[in-house]
C-alpha cells in the first residue's frame, strides 16, 4: 500500500477517535476494502470473509475511542482483523468436530431410497470396520465407547486427543479403502 | 455483497455505543465520590443533584469529543483538591459566612478555588486551549468542588465557584501574556 494512502487512513482514524464523525465516510470507502481483502486472504470463502470483515469493521468503530494515535492506525486495524480471522477459523474447526457420526447418520436416514439405504448400510459397516482397528483409548476419545470425557478432561486436551484419534482413523480408512 | 451505506450506518451506531461506554467509565471514579458525599445526612438532596449533574456533564463531554474528554480530566483533577479539603473541613462542623470565624472558611474556599482555577489554566495552556475548554473544565471543577462544599453552606459553594472562575481567568490571561 502507498504510504500516502496509509497515512490518510491513519489520519481519518485519529479524526474519528477525536470525535469527528464525518471521518466515517472516508473510512468506509478506504479502510473497508482493505479489511475485506485481508479477511478474504485469511478465510478464503467469500461469504464468510464478508461476515468476518464486517465484524472487524464494527469492532474497529466501537473501539476507536481507545485508539492510541501514536501507533499506526492500519496496523491496529490489522491486529483486530487477525484476531477475528483466528476466532472464525477456531469456530469452524470446532463446528467440524461437532458434526460427528450421529448427525451424518441422521442426515442420511429419513427418506432414503432402497438403493441409498443399502449404500448407507455398506458405508456404516465399512466405518465400523475401520473403527474396530482403533485402540480402546482412541474410541474413548472419539466418544464411541465408555463414558463421555467432557467432564473428565479439559476441553483443549480432549480436542487435541480427539483430533489425533480422527487422524489415525483417516489413515486406517485410506489403508482399507484407498482415497475414497 | 455488503451494502456500504448500511455498513456506514451500522459503523456509526457501533462507534456511538463504543464512545458512550468509554465515556461512562468515569462513573467508576465518580460513584465512590458521590457515595462519600451522600453518607452524610446534611444536604443529601443537594449532594445527589450535584452528583447527577456532574456525572451527566462528565459523560456527555467525554462522549462528545477528545477535547471534552481532556476538559473533564482537567476539571476533575482541579476540583478534587477543594472537594477533599471541604469534606475534611465539614467534619469539624464549620460553615462559611460573613461574620466571625466563618469568614476564614469563606476566604479559604476562595483561595482553594483560585488554586484550582490556576491549575486549570496551566493544564489547558499545554494544548491549544480555547474558551470552550476553559469554561467546561472550570464547570466540571466547580461541580466537583461543590460536592464537598455543599455542607459548608451556600456561601461556601459560591465562594469556591467564584475562586475557580477568578483563578481560571487570571491564569488564562497570564498564559496569554507569557506567549506574546
Amino acid at each position: 500500500m502507498e504510504p500516502s494512502r496509509r497515512k490518510a487512513i491513519h489520519d481519518a482514524m485519529v479524526r474519528l477517535s477525536d470525535g469527528d464523525r464525518s471521518a466515517m465516510e472516508f473510512l468506509v470507502s478506504e479502510l473497508w476494502p482493505v479489511i475485506l481483502a485481508f479477511a478474504e486472504r485469511g478465510v478464503r470463502q467469500r461469504e464468510d470473509a464478508e461476515d468476518v470483515a464486517q465484524e472487524v469493521f464494527l469492532r474497529i468503530c466501537s473501539n476507536i475511542s481507545d485508539f492510541d494515535r501514536t501507533r499506526d492506525g492500519l496496523s491496529w486495524a490489522f491486529g483486530i482483523a487477525s484476531y477475528e480471522v483466528m476466532t472464525h477459523r477456531r469456530r469452524r474447526t470446532r463446528r467440524r468436530e461437532a458434526l460427528g457420526d450421529s448427525e451424518l447418520r441422521e442426515r442420511a436416514a429419513p427418506d432414503a431410497s432402497q438403493e441409498e439405504a443399502a449404500i448407507g448400510q455398506q458405508l456404516a459397516e465399512a466405518i465400523q470396520q475401520a473403527i474396530g482397528t482403533l485402540s480402546d483409548e482412541d474410541r474413548l476419545h472419539l466418544g464411541l465407547a465408555g463414558m463421555p470425557l467432557d467432564r473428565v478432561l479439559p476441553s483443549a486436551t480432549l480436542r487435541k486427543r480427539r483430533q489425533r484419534a480422527l487422524d489415525r482413523l483417516r489413515i486406517v480408512w485410506r489403508k482399507l479403502y484407498g482415497g475414497r | 455483497m455488503v451494502d456500504v451505506e448500511e455498513l456506514r450506518v451500522r459503523g456509526l451506531r457501533a462507534y456511538e455505543v463504543g464512545r458512550l461506554l468509554t465515556a461512562s467509565r468515569i462513573a467508576l471514579l465518580l460513584f465512590p465520590v458521590a457515595a462519600v458525599c451522600l453518607i452524610e445526612s446534611r444536604g443529601r438532596g443537594t449532594c445527589a443533584c450535584l452528583a447527577v449533574a456532574l456525572l451527566g456533564a462528565a459523560i456527555w463531554l467525554r462522549w462528545r469529543d477528545r477535547r471534552g474528554m481532556e476538559s473533564v480530566t482537567t476539571g476533575l483533577i482541579a476540583g478534587s483538591v477543594p472537594l477533599l479539603a471541604a469534606l475534611l473541613v465539614a467534619r469539624f462542623d464549620l460553615r462559611c459566612g460573613w461574620a466571625g470565624a466563618d469568614t476564614f472558611c469563606t476566604a479559604g474556599s476562595v483561595l482553594l478555588g483560585i488554586g484550582s482555577g490556576l491549575l486549570i489554566a496551566l493544564r489547558e495552556a499545554r494544548g491549544r486551549a480555547r474558551f470552550w475548554s476553559f469554561a467546561t473544565a472550570s464547570a466540571i471543577a466547580a461541580l466537583a468542588a461543590s460536592l464537598g462544599c455543599v455542607r459548608l453552606g451556600i456561601l461556601g459553594v459560591a465562594s469556591m465557584v467564584v475562586g475557580i472562575a477568578l483563578g481560571a481567568i487570571a491564569g488564562a490571561v497570564g498564559v496569554k501574556a507569557s506567549r506574546q
